[in-house]
């Protein structure tokens, strides 16, 4: 008879899960932010079917292209957090629904893009502004996924991941447990060398 | 002769059909990871279904459409049979092709990122040379405005004027553009300067 796969933690399988939609959760965001972009380009800029980044040499053509792009991310807002059709925001609701999808709200984009002017193309968008953006929601879903560990786990999680025979569970936090273990679910694997420092590293006895 | 304002035009249209194309392509990849979805109405989409070969070959012909579909009618008028034509047509337009495409996606499969896309296109494929190709018009432009126009517009006191490349008044012309001024540091070095 065939051994029987050790079955994985309920802890380990939830933070699977929640892992997997964070992913998705994610890059869904991040394509969000291009599409917001590239909605704005589409309603402000475009010029006999060219993309005419010229235009934002115009200080209203900036302030329409910042409100293009924040009508765009509180429509995904409302969808992403199931928001009736109903459902009534003042300005200051709608701002801080904005905020907590797409990290940014309406005032601070028009600021930024009255600011960059000719210079906010999509380049510079997406590599000096989204980052930036994408930063805070990355790092809520981190701790989302991994806020129902407890300092009860650690031991789990470091014989989950194959690395008890050179970690000390009964000197790692719950951050240090987390770490190995998101390090085990992209690596497939834990590296020894990354740790040989940490006080928490079992000293090899030399032969 | 041409003028600066010649070849200033001749620039903005280059980069507005840089910009174009950057536009198109990034929404003809947006376009196709809609289809990573679990299900069509889903909210989120979920690129490590890359991984399975079906939704993976249905991704990448809807990229390759999406990058097809704004010259559909440049290709119909090619002479000679479309589908032939249209492989050199579209390397021509993008710098890569669908064997570029698929390479970079069945690499990554459910690793699939959008800027690794990018990264990947603009490092190991024509897609840079095809954006810069787009600058050719305006450059043919600036080799017929005067040295001596480009001199006075830019406010540079060259030594020896006769020095001046095209490359050179490009160059000055754009940090002109760039910072109203040509920075003299910048410049010093130029055999033309000295």
């Amino acid at each position: 008879m065939a051994d029987e796969k050790p079955k994985i933690p309920a802890h380990i399988s939830k933070f699977q899960k929640l892992s997997k939609k964070a992913k998705q959760m994610i890059a869904t965001t991040d394509k969000h932010h291009r599409n917001a972009y590239d909605a704005a380009v589409e309603a402000v800029l475009m010029d006999k079917g060219y993309v005419n980044e010229d235009k934002l040499k115009d200080m209203k053509v900036r302030e329409e292209f910042a409100d293009k792009m924040a009508d765009f991310y509180v429509g995904k807002a409302k969808q992403q957090f199931k928001v009736g059709k109903d459902a009534k925001f003042d300005e200051l609701e709608t701002e801080l629904l904005m905020n907590a999808y797409a990290g940014t709200t309406r005032g601070q984009l028009k600021q930024y893009v009255k600011k960059v002017g000719k210079k906010f193309t999509f380049d510079h968008f997406n590599t000096e502004l989204r980052p930036g953006l994408m930063k805070g929601i990355e790092e809520n879903l981190d701790a989302a996924t991994v806020g129902h560990f407890g300092q009860e786990h650690v031991g789990d999680i470091v014989k989950y991941t194959g690395a008890g025979k050179f970690l000390d569970a009964g000197k790692m936090t719950v951050q240090d447990a987390v770490g190995v273990l998101g390090q085990y679910e992209n690596n497939g694997t834990v590296l020894e060398k990354l740790f040989k420092e940490k006080h928490f590293y079992k000293k090899q006895e030399k032969k | 002769m041409a003028s600066i304002a010649d070849y200033d035009t001749a620039n903005k249209k280059a980069l507005s059909s840089v910009a174009t194309n950057q536009w198109l392509l990034r929404q003809a990849v947006d376009g196709a990871l809609e289809g990573t979805k679990a299900a069509p109405g889903d909210f989120y989409i979920n690129p490590s279904r890359l991984s399975d070969d079906a939704v993976r070959a249905t991704f990448k012909d809807a990229v390759f459409t999406g990058m097809k579909t704004p010259y559909n009618a440049a290709i119909a008028a090619l002479p000679g049979d479309a589908d032939t034509e249209s492989g050199a047509f579209l390397r021509g337009m993008w710098g890569f092709g669908r064997q570029e495409l698929d390479a970079y996606v069945d690499g990554t499969k459910g690793g699939f990122q959008f800027d690794g896309l990018f990264k990947f296109l603009g490092e190991k494929t024509g897609y840079q040379d095809a954006l810069a190709a787009r600058f050719d018009h305006a450059r043919s432009v600036m080799d017929q405005v005067s040295t001596a126009d480009v001199v006075t517009h830019t406010g540079i006191t060259p030594v020896d004027p006769s020095k001046i490349t095209l490359d050179d008044k490009l160059e000055v012309n754009r940090l002109f553009d760039q910072f109203g001024v040509v920075p003299p540091k910048s410049i010093e070095d130029k055999p033309y300067m000295n």
